[in-house]
């Protein structure tokens, strides 16, 4: 049987407004489940990836030498790391390029970056292994610690595991709240339409026996479901925008972080939105269907 | 068009409604039922529209056995059923013409047909000239005129009231009761549970008396007793 646009659009645009504060209720839980959502695949997900991605590229481990290392000792290190298979690339930080990006790195705050001078700085070689993998990083790195001038062996790859791990901890409690507060969306829905059944059940009743058929009174609730789910959906598809800008603004202030490698591109930030206006739409429909299954049995 | 072939129905609560009735009615005749309260003449007529569903027996309607037809082809048999309620049901939202064309859109029909069908109705039925008035600005027999001309709008094959003179006084009782038998002689077959002996005794329709769910007379030419 069809159904009228104009009689669809009416007795929808009735059920929306009648019960305002719970539609907007609704539409709010919907745009903060899915903002979490939105926030936890930027940078959860996508951003996380990314930054190993980046650090993985970086220097695999570093070489600190002795302040006071022999010229010797630098030349047969260097020889060393020239000669070995397993290594990719290496560069040398000597003791003006070291103070430098000491500098830098404690620009402003002049109160530890005078407390060390030149000469207090060690040499070192960033090395790029050929072979990623940890463990066998692990074990090429080591070999130079015992090297004659060698202070010691630096692995950034290690550094970062804890916070790999902190991240991933924190993604995995980001999916169960969002897991949560999504079943919370599809619960308010379910209320909401069930208001809205409530509220309507003479009409629903006259439709009922003049032969209406249950899809014919369901598909306007289902509508009104769907409504609040996109409308939640567009809604934090705009906050997940705003917090791309936001990150990609924030850039010059996380210099020298771990945050600075969380990015996106522009491709996965759209792929994110239509997930979100996707889901919104999925959590509307079952919500709205549930209920109106529930209270428009045969 | 309808016939009962011993039904029984007992309800959840174990309350016994209808003890092995049987019954035939055919094409354009008027019934009345009628008997004390809880004498099962409510279940009667909701067993014909399948609001309630035989617990034994069968009901058939227009040739269906409409006690084990699915629940998506209820719809389509209540199109052909009309139903008048002893409180009207009318939508407070909306005016006598919207109630009357909400009936038509329930069922999908076109705007044209609308606009066509429910201001035949309405003169029909007398309120062509309150079309645009909302239920409560209309007596207690023009409310019961609009809710019969929202079950009659769709021409049903069957006409189903209960107690639909209840809430009116005698002289608009005449008045619905007078346009109950025109719908009637269009060659609408109407069933009507009643208490109101007076209505029973003037028109000398056919009688079905039930007491304690089971039939005790079935009178043609009846009158209440």
């Amino acid at each position: 049987m069809a159904i009228r646009l104009d009689y669809l659009a009416r007795e929808t645009g009735q059920n929306l407004v009648r019960n305002l504060l719970l539609t907007v209720a609704t539409m709010l839980i919907v745009t903060v489940s899915l903002t979490m959502l939105g926030v936890t695949i930027l940078l959860g997900y996508y951003g996380l990836n990314n930054a190993f991605v980046a650090y993985n590229q970086d220097v695999s481990f570093i070489v600190y030498m002795e302040p006071t290392a022999s010229q010797d000792q630098i030349n047969a290190l260097a020889r060393d790391l020239k000669r070995s298979p397993q290594v990719d690339d290496y560069d040398y930080y000597d003791q003006k390029k070291s103070f430098e990006l000491f500098k830098k790195m404690f620009q402003g705050t002049e109160e530890v970056s005078g407390l060390l001078t030149q000469s207090d700085m060690p040499p070192s070689f960033r090395v790029k292994p050929k072979n990623a993998d940890a463990a066998v990083v692990t074990v090429l790195a080591r070999s130079y610690s015992p090297k004659p001038g060698v202070m010691k062996v630096d692995f950034p790859a290690e550094a970062i595991k804890p916070v790999q791990a902190a991240a991933l901890q924190l993604r995995t409690w980001l999916v169960m709240g969002v897991i949560v507060l999504l079943a919370a969306s599809i619960v308010l829905i379910f209320i909401a339409i069930q208001t809205a059944v409530f509220s309507r059940r003479r009409e629903i009743e006259v439709m009922r026996l003049v032969g209406a058929t249950n899809w014919f009174i369901r598909i306007p609730f289902i509508v009104e479901g769907v409504i609040e789910g996109l409308v939640g959906g567009l809604l934090a598809t705009g906050f997940a925008a705003l917090l791309g800008v936001g990150w990609k603004g924030s850039k010059g202030t996380l210099d020298n972080t771990l945050l600075t490698k969380f990015t996106w591109t522009a491709g996965q930030q759209t792929s994110t939105s239509l997930l979100l206006i996707g889901l919104g739409v999925v959590v509307g429909a079952l919500g709205s269907f549930v209920a109106t299954l529930w209270y428009l049995r045969d | 068009m309808i016939k009962l072939d011993n039904v029984k129905k007992i309800y959840k609560n174990e309350h016994v409604a209808l003890r092995g009735v049987s019954a035939e009615i055919d094409k354009g005749e008027f019934v009345f039922l009628v008997g004390p309260s809880g004498s099962g003449k409510s279940t009667f007529i909701r067993l014909l529209n399948r609001e309630e569903k035989p617990t034994e027996g069968e009901v058939w309607v227009a040739g269906k056995n409409i006690g084990i037809i699915p629940g998506y082809k209820v719809a389509q048999l209540r199109r052909n059923i009309g139903y008048v309620f002893q409180d009207y049901k009318l939508l407070a939202n909306k005016s006598v013409e919207e109630n009357v064309a909400f009936a038509l859109e329930a069922i999908g029909r076109p705007r044209h047909a609308i606009r066509t069908q429910v201001p035949q109705i309405l003169e029909l039925v007398g309120l062509a000239e309150k079309a645009k008035n909302r239920p409560a600005e209309l007596s207690g027999g023009e409310q019961q005129r609009v809710s019969i001309a929202r079950a009659f709008v769709n021409r049903p094959l069957i006409l189903l009231a209960d107690e639909p003179t209840g809430n009116l006084d005698p002289s608009t009782t005449v008045g619905i009761m007078k346009l109950l038998d025109r719908i009637n002689r269009t060659g609408t077959t109407v069933v009507m549970a009643t208490h109101d002996r007076s209505i029973v005794d003037t028109m000398r329709k056919r009688v079905i008396e039930l007491e304690a769910g089971e039939i005790v007379r079935d009178q043609d030419r009846g009158v209440y007793e």
